[in-house]
Formats: C-alpha cells, sequence, structure tokens
C-alpha cells in the first residue's frame, strides 16, 4: 500500500517536474500552435501566463527566487535588455542556438535570443507615391513630406526602437532634429495601430506610413473585404538601402531563461524548439515574420517583397537607447 | 470603545487598503529626474485631456442616465418594460470593445464610408479623435447613473409623489424640487464610479491615442523604465479623486435624504403624442448605439468565425468568467452592505469616512493595483517559506490573489451603492426596530434588508459586469493557462485581429445578461 502510494507521489512529482512555465508578452496564433507542438514532439508540457512584457517582468522581479517562471519572452529587444540588466534572466549556452542564430540577434553572454525578425518599413499609397522618390528614414524629416507621414504614437514600443536605432547611429541630437522634423511632417495626429496607419493611407490621409512588416503581410492576407481593399492600394519600401546606408531597421522577439528557472534544461530545449527550422518556418507562415535563424527562409509572401540589407547594429544597444528615445518623444511633442 | 460592528470595519478596510499602501510605498522612490522631465514636457497636455475627458463624458453620462432613470419611472408607455432591460445592456460590452468596433465601421472601405460613397458624398470622416472616445464612454458607462438613479427614484417615487400630488403640485415642480435633489447622493455616487474609470481606462485612450494620466503613467513606467514615477503620478491622481470626494461628502454632509418608505402605488403618468416619440427616441439612441450596433457587429463576425474557436477551451473559459465574477460580486455586495450598515448605526467620523478609504482600489489603474497586489502577496508568501509553512509561492499567481484584486479593484462600486441607497432611508426605522427588542444584526435582517433590495441587485448586477470585463489585474496576476472572456478578447485585439474577438465578446454579452434577465424579470422594475 505504502509503496503504492510512494510511486504515486513520484509520480507526480516527476509529472511535475516535466513542464516548462513561460512569461510571455506575445500574443500571436503562431505561438499557441507551437507550445502543443513542442508538447508533442518532448512530453514536456507547456504553461504559460501571457500579460503585458513590462507587467510581468515586475511580477518576475518580485517573485525573484522563488518564481514559477522558467522563461520569459517577448517582443522588442529594448525589453529583453532591461530583462538582463534588472538581473531577471541568466545566460545560457548551447551549440545550437550559437551556430544558428547571428550574433547581432542574440545576447552576447547568452540572456536572450532572438526568436524572430520584423522589419520596420515604408508603406506608401501607390497612387500619389512613386517610390524612386522614398529612400531612407532621415529622409522622412525632409519639408517636402509635410503633411504625409502617418505613424503610430510614440508608446508604441517599434516607434521608440527605430529611434533608439537612430540615437545609437547618429547621436541624441540628431536624433531629437529627425523626431521634430517627421512630426512636423505628420498627416494626423498619430492614433490607431500599424494596421489603421495603412488603412488611412489608402484613405488618401497622408502619402507614406511607418509599419512593421507582420503587419503588412497580416493585412494582405485578411478575410476582411475592406481590408483587402487597403492591400491593394498600397507598396512596399525598405528604406536606407543605397550603397552607404546602414540598412533598414529591424527588432525582433526574444526569449531567456530566468534567473531562478526551476526547469532550466526544459528551458533550453524550448529555445532550441523555437529556433528549429520546424519552429521557424511557423513563425515566418503564420505570422509573416522573418526567420531569426539564418538557415531559414522567409515565407513565400516574404520572399515576394524581395530581400533587403539589414541594419546589422547590435540589437542591445537599441535597449541602451529606448528611455532616451522616449525623452526626445516627448520632448518634441510626438504623442 | 470599539464596538464590535466597527472593528470589523476597521479590520476589512486594512485588509483592502493594504495593496494600495504598498503602492504608495513603491511610489515612495520615485526618481525626481523623471518627474522634473513629465513636469517639463507633456504633463499639462496629458493633464488637460483628463480633465477634458472627465468632464465631458460626466456630464453625457450625468444626461443619459437620469434622463432615461427618469422616463422609465416616472412614465408610463408601450415598451417601458424592454427599455428598464435594454438600457442596462450597453454595460455589457467592453469600453475597449465598442472603441475598436466603431472604428472598424467607420473605416474608410467600410460600411459606412461604402454607404456616403453611394450616396455621393465622397469626404472621410475619421472618427480616431477624442469627439469619439467621449461619445463611445459615455454609451458604456452611463449605465451606472442609470442603474444607482433609478433605484433612488423608484424608491421616493411613492413616498413623495403621493402626497405631494394631492397637495396639487405638478410632477414636473415634484420631481425638480423634490426628487431630483433627493438623489443626490446616487447622482453623485454614480458619478464618482464613471469619473473613476474615466481617468483609469486604458484601452480604448491607447487606441485613440488621447493623452491622459492613465497613458502617462504607462509612458514613465514602461517607456522610461520608472516603476515609482510611475506609481507616484497615480498616487497623485488618487489623492485628487479622493480630495474631490472627500469635499462633496462634507458639502452634503448636514443635509438629509431621508424618507419614509411607501409602498403605495403610484399612478405613472402616460405618454402621448410627440412627448411619447421623443421619449421613444431619447431612450432608443443609448440601446442602439451603445449596445444594438455592437450587438450586430459582434454577432456578424462571431457566425463568421465561430466554428472556428468553438472547441472546448471555450467553455472553460466561459467557466472561468462566470465563476470569479459570481463570487467577487457576491462577496462585495454582502462586505459593503456589512460596512455601510456600520457607517449608518455608528457614525462616527471614521466610519463615515471608510467609505471613501475602500474606494481607493478604483481610483487607479489596474496595472498598478496589481503592482500592489503582487508585493503584497509574494511578501506573505516569502515570510511562509522563510518559516516553513509552504515550499513555492502559494498565493501568489493563485486563484485567491485573483480574488482578493478584484475585490480591492471593485469594492468602490459596492460600497457607492449601498452607502448612496443607505442615505435614503430614515435611521428612526433602525431605532423603532432596536427599541422593540431587536439586536442590530436583526435589524439589519428584518428592516433595512428588504429596504436596500433594488440597490443591493443594481450593485450586484455592476459589480458582477465589471469583474467579465477586467482585463488588467488579470492579465497580470493570473495563474499558469488561465484565460477569461475578457483576456481572450484583448489578446486578439491586440494582435488586431479584430473579427476574431467577436465570439469571445459575445461571451461576455451572454453571461452579463444572466444576473440581469434573472434580476429584472423578478422584480419587476
Amino acid at each position: 500500500m505504502i509503496k503504492i502510494f510512494l510511486s504515486v507521489v513520484i509520480l507526480f512529482i516527476s509529472l511535475q517536474a516535466n513542464e516548462v512555465n513561460i512569461y510571455t508578452h506575445r500574443h500571436y496564433p503562431s505561438d499557441e500552435i507551437l507550445f502543443k507542438k513542442f508538447t508533442e514532439k518532448t512530453g514536456i508540457k507547456v504553461n504559460v501566463v501571457q500579460a503585458n512584457a513590462d507587467q510581468i517582468m515586475k511580477r518576475l522581479e518580485e517573485e525573484g527566487k522563488y518564481t514559477p517562471a522558467d522563461l520569459l519572452l517577448t517582443v522588442d529587444v529594448g525589453r529583453l535588455y532591461y530583462a538582463k540588466e534588472k538581473g531577471l534572466l541568466q545566460p545560457v549556452h548551447s551549440k545550437f542556438l550559437e551556430e544558428v542564430i547571428p550574433f547581432n540577434l542574440r545576447d552576447k553572454e547568452g540572456y536572450w535570443f532572438g526568436v524572430t525578425k520584423r522589419a520596420r518599413i515604408l508603406v506608401y499609397n501607390i497612387d500619389s507615391v512613386d517610390p524612386k522618390t522614398l529612400s531612407t528614414y532621415e529622409a522622412l524629416a525632409d519639408k517636402k513630406y509635410k503633411g504625409d507621414i502617418l505613424t503610430q504614437s510614440s508608446s508604441s514600443i517599434y516607434n521608440q526602437s527605430l529611434l533608439a536605432s537612430i540615437i545609437a547611429h547618429k547621436g541624441e541630437k540628431e536624433a531629437k532634429t529627425w523626431a521634430n522634423g517627421v512630426r512636423s511632417n505628420f498627416a494626423r495626429r498619430p492614433t490607431g495601430s500599424d494596421r489603421d496607419q495603412m488603412r488611412a493611407l489608402a484613405a488618401g490621409i497622408g502619402k507614406v506610413a511607418i509599419v512593421n512588416t507582420y503587419y503588412v503581410g497580416q493585412l494582405i492576407n485578411s478575410k476582411s473585404f475592406s481590408d483587402k481593399a487597403v492591400a491593394e492600394m498600397i507598396g512596399i519600401f525598405f528604406p536606407n538601402q543605397g550603397e552607404n546606408e546602414r540598412g533598414t531597421h529591424i527588432n525582433i522577439s526574444g526569449i531567456g531563461v530566468t534567473k531562478y528557472a526551476k526547469h532550466k534544461e526544459n528551458a533550453i530545449k524550448f529555445i532550441e524548439f523555437l529556433c528549429s527550422s520546424e519552429a521557424q518556418k511557423v513563425f515566418t507562415s503564420v505570422n509573416y515574420e522573418y526567420p531569426a535563424n539564418k538557415n531559414v527562409s522567409p515565407s513565400k509572401l516574404l520572399q515576394s517583397w524581395g530581400s533587403f540589407k539589414e541594419d546589422n547594429i547590435e540589437l542591445y544597444k537599441l535597449g541602451q537607447d529606448n528611455a532616451k528615445a522616449v525623452k526626445i518623444f516627448n520632448e518634441v511633442g510626438w504623442y | 470603545m470599539i464596538n464590535r460592528w466597527s472593528f470589523f470595519n476597521y479590520v476589512l478596510t486594512f485588509i483592502i487598503v493594504l495593496p494600495i499602501a504598498f503602492v504608495i510605498n513603491h511610489a515612495l522612490g520615485s526618481e525626481t529626474q523623471t518627474l522634473i522631465h513629465l513636469k517639463e514636457t507633456i504633463l499639462s497636455e496629458y493633464i488637460s485631456s483628463t480633465l477634458i475627458l472627465v468632464f465631458a463624458v460626466g456630464f453625457f453620462t450625468l444626461i443619459l442616465g437620469v434622463g432615461t432613470a427618469y422616463l422609465t419611472t416616472f412614465y408610463q408607455f408601450k415598451f417601458v418594460g424592454f427599455f428598464v432591460f435594454a438600457l442596462a445592456l450597453p454595460f455589457a460590452i467592453p469600453t475597449y470593445i465598442m472603441g475598436y468596433i466603431y472604428s472598424d465601421i467607420f473605416g474608410y472601405f467600410n460600411h459606412f464610408h461604402i454607404f456616403l460613397r453611394s450616396m455621393g458624398i465622397k469626404e472621410y470622416f475619421n472618427v480616431l479623435n477624442i469627439y469619439s472616445v467621449i461619445l463611445i464612454m459615455s454609451l458604456a458607462l452611463y449605465p451606472y447613473v442609470y442603474l444607482l438613479v433609478k433605484a433612488s427614484f423608484e424608491k421616493s417615487k411613492s413616498a413623495l409623489l403621493n402626497p405631494a400630488l394631492s397637495l396639487g403640485s405638478s410632477r414636473k415642480r415634484v420631481f425638480l424640487k423634490i426628487i431630483l435633489p433627493l438623489s443626490r447622493p446616487a447622482i453623485v455616487g454614480s458619478l464618482a464610479l464613471v469619473m473613476m474609470e474615466t481617468i483609469s481606462e486604458y484601452g480604448i485612450t491607447e487606441y485613440y491615442n488621447i493623452k491622459t494620466l492613465t497613458p502617462a503613467i504607462f509612458n514613465t513606467w514602461f517607456g522610461l523604465h520608472d516603476s515609482k514615477s510611475a506609481t507616484y503620478l497615480a498616487v497623485m491622481a488618487m489623492l485628487m479623486v479622493l480630495i474631490v470626494l472627500s469635499i462633496e461628502k462634507y458639502n452634503r454632509g448636514k443635509a438629509s435624504y431621508k424618507i419614509e418608505n411607501s409602498n403605495a402605488e403610484v399612478e405613472k403618468q402616460r405618454l402621448k403624442g410627440y412627448k411619447l416619440y421623443l421619449t421613444y427616441f431619447f431612450l432608443s439612441l443609448p440601446v442602439i448605439f451603445g449596445f444594438l450596433i455592437p450587438l450586430i457587429w459582434i454577432g456578424v463576425y462571431s457566425y463568421e468565425y465561430a466554428a472556428k474557436l468553438l472547441d472546448d477551451k471555450f467553455l472553460t473559459i466561459l467557466t472561468n468568467s462566470f465563476t470569479t465574477s459570481i463570487l467577487t460580486a457576491f462577496i462585495i455586495m454582502v462586505l459593503a452592505f456589512f460596512v455601510a450598515y456600520t457607517s449608518r448605526i455608528f457614525p462616527t467620523v471614521i466610519n463615515r469616512y471608510l467609505s471613501k478609504i475602500l474606494s481607493l482600489g478604483f481610483t487607479m489603474p489596474g496595472a498598478v493595483i496589481a503592482i500592489g497586489i503582487i508585493m503584497l502577496f509574494t511578501d506573505i508568501d516569502k515570510w511562509l517559506i522563510e518559516n516553513y509553512i509552504t515550499k513555492t509561492l502559494f498565493l501568489s499567481g493563485s486563484f485567491f490573489t485573483l480574488l482578493f484584486a478584484y475585490i480591492v479593484r471593485f469594492f468602490a462600486i459596492g460600497v457607492n451603492t449601498m452607502d448612496s441607497s443607505f442615505e435614503r432611508i430614515s435611521i428612526d426605522l433602525n431605532k423603532a426596530s432596536r427599541s422593540l427588542g431587536y439586536s442590530y444584526f436583526k435589524t439589519l435582517f428584518k428592516v433595512e434588508l428588504p429596504l436596500m433590495k433594488n440597490a443591493l441587485f443594481f450593485g450586484f448586477i455592476l459589480v458582477f459586469m465589471s469583474t467579465i470585463k477586467e482585463l488588467p489585474l488579470t492579465l497580470v496576476l493570473r495563474p499558469f493557462n488561465y484565460d477569461t472572456l475578457a483576456t481572450k478578447t484583448y489578446i486578439l485585439a491586440n494582435a488586431q485581429m479584430l473579427h476574431e474577438t467577436s465570439i469571445y465578446a459575445l461571451g461576455i454579452i451572454v453571461i452579463s445578461l444572466i444576473p440581469l434577465t434573472i434580476i429584472i424579470l423578478k422584480r419587476h422594475v
């Protein structure tokens, strides 16, 4: 009797142990598919709390060494950088990850790894804009774009990272002049999502919008008749492609093992799974993100937009300059 | 000496306020640097848009709420029963969902503009602005005023209308001179709820990019990575609300709103002619724009997407939402009833102001309250672990924590409903019962409870529906793999998969309808 009881207890404990707990910010259907696939493949149960990254990081911080979370999965490199700074993550080493994830897309010491890439590009109204006249992010501050520019508010973390990249390349002063110039060229006070910028573009409000690639993908593949109409009216442009230019700004979704992870091995297995070609194909085909794994090619839709030169800045620098970027936005009145 | 009733009150207040105390403590470490930066740049714009939004939404909810309550209480016309029910329905649609729906309907390539172009009008009406936000929030929040004021009107109409009418006063005069002033506690109480929710609303202000204090708080927290200065702003906002409410309470401190209860039937006036049509028009507006149009939108897309999303998980999510909401509403209404009753029978200064302190959880953005809750429970957990009582986090991330958070958050609704309603019942009734030898406890059940039934039910509905819609606390505090209708709706909407949210939004509406239908049908109000 005691034996049975003990074995049940042991079974229970081992069942308990065979899991991995994730705090995630990502809210895409691709992730749910992948969580399931991982469990099918390894038998490791995936437990998830999905919430805003900054808030869930606060929870992680307060839970300290007792946290049940093994992994932190989020979008935007600034948050990963911040999680490392706050001491919420631990370094891990994996030959596979170091081989397939390019150097600039992961933390030097292995605190976090990029899982997917997204580019922040320009889209334009095909009726009113000749793409030959488009060139760089910097050019958007030019007076000739007065009343033409559409983008989200400064609370969009993607705008914050874009500005942080300009700070990193050109310094704070120039970045501030740029932000101020773009702000004075706004077609309207920033409102709505990236998709809404494209909708406005198609409606003839403004001519050029700054948006993330996967939102363009979603729009093109939307079931909604009105968004299909929008998709037909917009063109895609990768800025800063010239010979002496730095390339289009990219950002990542990334993941790191928490400092006090209780299932570290499972956690590493999970990261390796997300970066495997099997998972990377799901990211790129379901959510239209660019794979971070250099050996996996993007989905057909993304390929149809052509290949482009990426800004190869080490992404942690964007995290460093994130707060500076927010301050500049506040100062120039880019609300 | 402290009596048992007051003691219970103090203990309860202490527990509910604990997380707020953690928030305040957190705010004390704020960086003056950050605050100076905010003051020099965005703060004035944020404060002015907050004030504009609060006053405009307050104004419209007042007109809509009091107007609809008045017409459905004092007049008799066809379908009045339907309107009594339907006017509460806009509350079942989360504000930010209403915001998304209207931005979708008014999209350039969508229904409204296609219709315009078919009529030859080429103009584009952009709805992503503060005026839309004011209208949408008013539609989403006026049911607070409608329900609480209606409960108050119901109580005074028979006691006052009959004698006054028999003395020859006109109905209009009775209403303006007697009933309306007597309903001040209900009007103020419900408006306070509207304003607090307006300040702490995040979803729609973020999407429409209206810079109120809540986005400023998040700008500081998520952007400048300074959660301390962010909570500092939240605490300041909270103090402002607290001061305004206390002034109001002080102002009406000496006035008495008590009336004797009477169950005599009042003959409702029949409406005829253009007045009837005007009434239909006025009552239909909020029902159509606040409920019917969003419902049709939600219905159409639910039908389109239902098959894909209706799996076994959906039932679990439905159950989660229902269980938490019913538990929260029940616990809050019972506790709020005791709190209000105590300050009624022992009207000490402390007891009278406790209800304001108990409302604090509603004056801050949910995400900020969440910080306090997380800190409180991780501290308790750490103590438990260090004393070998538990081995892992026991309370943090548990269902219990979530429930506690809801209670802290929505206690304001319960206590405001109870307070404003108790103010209307003469304490003499209580004294009479006591002089007949009944205990306070027995008096509570025999005298007050029956008189408070309406308010209790309406308060219950409001808390229940608020909990179903609750988002920021649920998102960050929930246990692993725990979803509610609200979190599902939000996550999909946030991924800009708007049409996919509809089935979950429909779930919120259907579940909200359950208590509403039961109570309205039973009460014949």
